[in-house]
């Protein structure tokens, strides 16, 4: 009796069990179907919406990169008109010179004058080289700070690019998995998108306002190559005044015609 | 009387017109020499070459060689602040290049 009463119990439950499982199956899949049916529009259109987004920024990347190879193109450009304003100045301060060299060798009467002269037009033809060259060098590190700053910028911009690009694409995806998991709660994973997405932005926002721009370091390497070109200056300014007093007394009681 | 008078009023006239004349064409000269003058101070590098060959000249010349050159360096630096500044825009632009409102 207690045997078959055993029996009876474990016939019971293993019919409630089929029947549970049989019934359990079409449950979930009723509350698959019903999910579907309940899936909001935003949920719907995540997946264009989201290559609307990155699609907007993949584009912005291109534009940005066309502006940087233009103004690359820009600096080469007005480099290589810079210089050749630079050595048609000196050419033809060069020709000028040497008419007056000319002039001035045509004043000289003596031996010892006609000495001095040369020694005078080697001093300040040498001194001029010397400023040229020193100049030059000043521009030099003028353009390469210029350049480093560019690259610098360029590449905390990329950081900052890539953190925007890593932060939209992990807003989205977890938009986009919340969107499978409770396709009816399009409302709220919109919300929060949406906060994601601006603070994406603002972040990227902050940074490059933080970052300051070019505007006043290469004002202060224009600074730096002014200081070095007005020593330049006085350099040479300091040789030219000797050179014209030994000149000058080379040609004595004669020192005012030259 | 009447004749004279009308005969007298034509000598003014031309009178007039030749002082008139006379003045424009001096005004003319100091005008001219005066913008010569001022292009010539302009341009030392010009000046120093018409001077006979001194040390004043040949100082000159080289002093507006440097200023020459300084005032090259200074419209390329002003060109390379505004290349520099060139891809702000495009740059800015990263950051607005989707509209989360819209969604």
């Amino acid at each position: 009796m207690n045997h078959l009463s055993k029996k009876i119990v474990a016939g019971v439950a293993s019919g409630g069990l089929l029947v549970a499982t049989v019934l359990a199956v079409p449950a979930s899949t009723y509350a698959i179907a019903d999910s579907t049916v309940k899936e909001t529009p935003f949920c719907t259109n995540i997946s264009s919406s989201a290559t609307k987004i990155t699609d907007g920024i993949t584009a912005a990347k291109t534009k940005m990169n066309t502006a940087r190879t233009d103004r690359a193109n820009q600096f080469t450009n007005n480099r290589a008109k810079w210089d050749q304003e630079i050595q048609a100045s000196r050419d033809k301060a060069d020709q000028q010179r040497q008419e007056n060299f000319a002039k001035l060798e045509a004043k000289a009467t003596t031996d010892d004058q006609k000495t001095a002269v040369k020694t005078y037009e080697t001093t300040i033809s040498n001194a001029i080289t010397t400023r040229r060259q020193a100049n030059d060098a000043a521009r030099t590190t003028f353009r390469s700070g210029v350049d480093a700053a560019i690259a610098s910028q360029k590449a905390t911009i990329d950081a900052q690019t890539t953190i925007l690009s890593s932060a939209v694409s992990t807003a989205i995806t977890t938009a986009e998995a919340a969107c499978i998991t409770t396709p009816g709660n399009g409302a709220a994973i919109r919300s929060t998108l949406q906060t994601s997405l601006k603070t994406a932005k603002d972040t990227f926002s902050t940074a490059r306002k933080a970052d300051g721009g070019l505007g006043d370091q290469i004002k202060k390497l224009a600074e730096t190559r002014n200081a070095a070109i007005k020593t330049n200056d006085t350099t040479f300014e300091a040789t030219a005044k000797t050179a014209r007093e030994t000149l000058k007394a080379a040609f004595k009681d004669q020192a005012s015609t030259i | 009387m009447s004749k004279m008078q009308r005969g007298f009023s034509v000598l003014i006239l031309l009178l007039f017109i030749v002082i008139i004349g006379v003045i424009g064409g001096a005004g003319y000269v100091v005008y001219s020499h005066n913008k010569s003058k001022k292009d010539t101070t302009a341009n030392v590098a010009t000046d120093t070459t018409q001077t006979a060959g001194t040390t004043a000249s040949i100082d000159a010349l080289t002093a507006q060689d440097a200023a020459n050159e300084s005032s090259i360096d200074n419209k390329y630096v002003s060109e390379e602040q505004n290349a520099a500044a060139s891809t702000n825009s495009a740059t800015a632009n990263v950051g607005g290049s989707f509209d989360e409102s819209s969604l």
